[in-house]
């Protein structure tokens, strides 16, 4: 039992009604909070798991990262020509993918092998929040609900389980900034350099970088903490950093013949959306107010009150970074960095609040601390809400959601581009952040519409040409291309569609499938020209359309 | 590093910003003419950031 109940635990004796019911407030209110948290994380592990058991694409963009593993177990590169069949490149580092690589030998190119690492990953990154919270705090209590508000997040949520390597990055970056934090905190204490845990730290945030390039940010604020702290040190540090970051980077380069700049950085400069970025910050800002909130007005008290933390630092580098969410073809998860920062700083804000009461109150029954108590379990009851989500096919959420009296369920038309528009169906899915189509668990009617898709290509005689990556994975023919990846280059004039747009005209692939028409102008007139739409299926919310030649 | 280093860092880090929301123009990308949208919130972004600082060098020497 962490401190401050102990010493409402001793005040209780001998103390009126009304006294005891005010100690026993915060208690209820704090119970209620970690109730609410590990409800949340119950709710995040069933969709892990149901995710686990889909084989297919659930999110566009998994079975790409799917191919770069199985190209990375068979002892290739995935930076590859995009003009010369199959035009397949990945745009991501390998990290990632790399780690997933034994799943995939000991079990094949499964896509629960990416989705558990990715799971995995988010539950390190819950742990180091709580450790953080815990090293300074010492309330067990705190400590976990800020790192479950961490997977309690939307948007931690709804990408945490996808074989996505986004939230692989994140662990790398969170763990690295709480081993600088713990390492500088013990250099000061102690007096004495601990090079090797600094070099944990660098290695940390290599591998961060090399998961996804966003990690740049991380980078940036954990080298301006060091360099507030200790300058000269810093740049001996940064020097050799950079120079190691920049060596693998050339040696990428040059074992794919060029073709990783080309696709990791050439092929990433896309444009930005204004009202994209302004939308998710309004959403991001509304789903973890009280998170947000209580980080921004710590770090502003440690700018001007006290000495900045790393935490401080990291807050305020990965919300600017946030800012990219608004290219094309970035998104919510943009913001998990944000997020992890924000809940280690409300973890420690809260503490030192606390302590600050423990302070006031001396041998008062009632007081501060029973009063900053109470806060702290309603603020986070507020944030619980404040996240709300659900999968309402499951008939006891379903009764936990109407209780609370959330809607159970919400009406959203099928994602249609290749077909015509379909009226709104009922999705046992609640969600705060609003209408998405990530969340939702898919169910055994996707799963069969998936294989109906599959057998449709399994009955021509080539590898179809598909936005999604999965049909041709399950029937075991060639990935061809990737569409997004494809269009990238096409609006950077990076790629010839002379050998593919040949391919289409001449009917090369027996079965071309859509789902949202993201390839290049040219490739999608060449399939309008050459195929024709024979069926239509629909799997997690979107209409795909199957096509044949004409 | 003291206070009032790191508010000259803020100074120096805003201006640098402000100019910076000006490149776009000098290598002839953005579809507005004057200032647009992105811009202003750009400039606003960076004067926040020049505000912060100059509140940081009343604090003088103590540590950041």
């Amino acid at each position: 039992m962490s401190d401050e109940f102990m010493a409402l635990n001793e005040r209780e004796t001998a103390v009126p009604l009304p006294t005891k019911l005010a100690i026993t407030l915060p208690r209820i209110l704090i119970g209620l909070a970690l109730a609410a948290f590990v409800g949340y994380f119950i709710v995040y592990a069933i969709y892990a798991y149901r995710l686990f058991q889909f084989p297919f694409d659930y999110d566009q963009g998994e079975g790409f990262e799917l191919m770069d593993t199985l190209l990375f177990s068979q002892g290739q590169w995935p930076y590859r020509d995009n003009n010369a069949y199959p035009f397949y490149s990945s745009n991501y580092p390998p990290l990632f993918h790399v780690v997933t690589v034994p799943l995939v030998w000991l079990f094949g190119p499964h896509y629960w092998t990416g989705r558990l690492v990715s799971f995995l990953g988010t539950l390190i990154t819950a742990a180091a929040i709580g450790y953080a919270v815990q090293r300074e705090g010492k309330r067990w209590w705190l400590s976990t609900l800020a790192g479950l508000a961490f997977l309690a997040s939307n948007y931690v949520y709804h990408v945490g389980p996808l074989f996505r390597q986004h939230m692989f990055m994140v662990m790398f970056e969170t763990v690295a900034v709480v081993v600088m934090a713990a390492t500088i905190a013990k250099e000061e204490e102690t007096g004495r350099r601990l090079n090797g845990r600094l070099l944990l730290v660098m290695l940390l945030l290599l591998a961060a970088g090399y998961t996804k390039q966003l990690a740049y940010a991380t980078v940036a604020a954990v080298f301006i903490f060091f360099f507030i702290r200790q300058p000269k040190r810093a740049v001996l540090w940064a020097v050799p950093f950079a120079l190691v970051t920049g060596l693998i980077f050339l040696w990428i380069d040059w074992a794919t013949n060029g073709m990783w700049l080309l696709n990791t950085v050439t092929a990433n400069i896309n444009p930005f959306i204004r009202e994209q970025a302004i939308g998710l910050f309004r959403q991001w800002f509304t789903l973890h107010t009280i998170l947000t909130v209580t980080a921004l007005v710590f770090a502003g008290y440690q700018l001007y009150f006290e000495r900045l933390s790393v935490y401080s630092i990291w807050f305020v580098a990965a919300l600017a970074n946030s800012v990219t969410a608004g290219k094309w073809g970035a998104g919510e998860s943009y913001f998990a960095t944000a997020v992890a920062a924000s809940c280690v700083l409300t973890g420690l804000a809260f503490h030192r609040l606390l302590v600050w009461a423990e302070k006031r109150d001396g041998r008062r029954p009632v007081g501060w601390q029973t009063a900053v108590l109470t806060a702290i379990g309603l603020l986070f009851l507020i944030q619980a809400n404040k996240m709300f989500h659900m999968p309402t096919d499951i008939p006891a959420l379903r009764a936990i959601a109407a209780a609370l009296g959330k809607p159970t369920e919400v009406w959203i038309a099928p994602q249609t581009s290749c077909s015509a528009p379909r009226a709104p169906e009922m999705i046992p899915y609640v969600d705060s952040a609003g209408v998405s189509l990530l969340g939702r668990p898919p169910n055994q009617a996707d799963t069969a519409a998936g294989i109906q898709i599959a057998e449709f290509v399994a009955a021509g005689q080539t590898a179809a040409f598909s936005e999604d990556a999965g049909f041709n994975f399950y029937v075991g023919r060639d990935i061809v291309t990737n569409p997004t990846q494809l269009l990238n280059l096409y609006n950077n004039n990076q790629v010839d569609l002379t050998e593919m747009l040949a391919m289409l005209n001449a009917q090369a692939f027996d079965s071309v499938i859509l789902r949202a028409q993201f390839y290049p102008p040219p490739v999608l007139e060449a399939i309008g020209q050459q195929y024709e739409t024979v069926d239509l299926v629909q799997m997690n919310g979107f209409v795909y359309c199957l096509m044949r030649p004409r | 590093m003291t206070k009032r280093q790191l508010g000259l860092a803020f100074i120096a880090l805003g201006v640098v910003a402000a100019i910076g929301s000006f490149a776009n123009d000098l290598f002839g990308a953005g579809n507005f003419q004057g200032i647009g949208p992105s811009q202003r919130l750009a400039l606003l972004a960076a004067g926040v950031i020049v505000l912060v600082g100059v509140s940081l060098l009343p604090l003088g020497d103590k540590p950041a």
